[in-house]
């Protein structure tokens, strides 16, 4: 999952497996806490897209 | 008509009249020189069913039409299919998943030389090793010549992918997830995508929304490929089916090489 996540170029810091036991409450705080930390320091995925891409194909369509 | 296409035809006819199956699934000739699929249940009209390049779908995905009894107390349907070497893996995917039996199917094979979409060589052909299915109850023979590419492990643009950095390979795939239209068309194409409810169309939970936006498109296909590891038979049915033309192997194979 990692690394096709890498392989679309979303960094894989963006998903953490764990596995929590039910009667481990703390713990699944702190997992929960420390990811969600981590992925306000990476902060937004920035995605540039030209919103008129589709606007040039559609011309071509049409013309 | 073509040596193959009366081939077909005579196993089809042969199939029909002993009531072998029920039906026969192959295709037939569309308006503009374009193929689709076709499903004949009757003997006068096995003439229709013909074989070309640009037959690239996989049929084997209509058996889940028909792998329950039409009514109570019937049998479930027999049925034969014309199939090339990959869709033959989905059949082989779909027995292991204990979705079809294989006594109920009859399996017209077909030599294949390469098909083609949007009249381009498909990708998964270029470096495909299995022109013979591995199962079959009639082969028929193919009338091209049977080139069979040399022994490259079919991997080269993914491995080439693999040195870009990141921002290239996100820009490479925003663009091309941006000109999806969510029509699911893949996933409808797909032999291996038969969920009952598909998690992208599921409301409780709801994980995706309908967004005609590149993150929830992402998701979508990602969430494919990642349900397809291990499974999918790089038929190509999905690249096929897009209207869009993305290059929706280039997921599937990247899984399979990390796998494999």
């Amino acid at each position: 999952m990692h690394k096709l996540m890498d392989f679309i170029g979303v960094e894989s810091d963006r998903l953490y497996i764990d596995w929590v036991s039910a009667s481990e409450g703390k713990r699944f705080a702190e997992v929960v806490t420390n990811f969600t930390q981590k992925v306000r320091e990476i902060g937004h995925l920035v995605i540039e897209r030209d919103p008129h891409a589709l606007d040039v194909k559609l011309d071509e369509v049409t013309a | 008509m073509t040596k193959m296409d009366e081939g077909i035809r005579a196993a089809a006819r042969k199939l029909l009249e002993e009531s072998k199956v029920s039906a026969v699934i192959g295709y037939e000739l569309a308006d503009k020189g374009r193929v689709r699929p076709v499903v004949i249940e009757r003997t006068e009209d096995v003439d229709r069913l013909i074989w070309n390049e640009d037959c690239n779908l996989n049929l084997v995905n209509y058996l889940h039409q028909r792998k329950m009894p039409a009514g109570k107390d019937q049998p479930i349907p027999k049925t034969a299919l014309v199939i090339r070497p990959c869709d033959v893996r989905a059949v082989n995917l779909l027995i292991s998943e204990q979705q079809i039996k294989r006594e109920n199917l009859r399996i017209i094979g077909i030599q294949c030389a390469g098909t083609r979409i949007n009249k381009k060589a498909r990708i998964t052909c270029s470096f495909c090793q299995e022109r013979i299915p591995v199962d079959y109850d009639i082969l028929v023979e193919s009338d091209k010549p049977i080139v069979i590419p040399a022994e490259s492990d079919g991997f080269t643009d993914i491995q080439e992918m693999e040195n870009w950095n990141s921002e290239e390979r996100l820009a490479y795939w925003t663009e091309e997830f941006d000109r999806c239209i969510r029509c699911y068309a893949c996933r409808q194409a797909c032999p291996g995508c038969y969920c009952f409810e598909c998690v992208a169309e599921q409301v409780d939970p709801h994980w995706t929304s309908i967004a005609m936006e590149v993150p929830e498109k992402m998701f979508f296909h990602v969430m494919r490929a990642y349900h397809l590891a291990g499974r999918c038979v790089l038929c190509g049915a999905c690249e096929a089916a897009c209207p869009m033309n993305i290059p929706l192997s280039k997921l599937n194979r990247k899984v399979a090489r990390d796998i494999l």
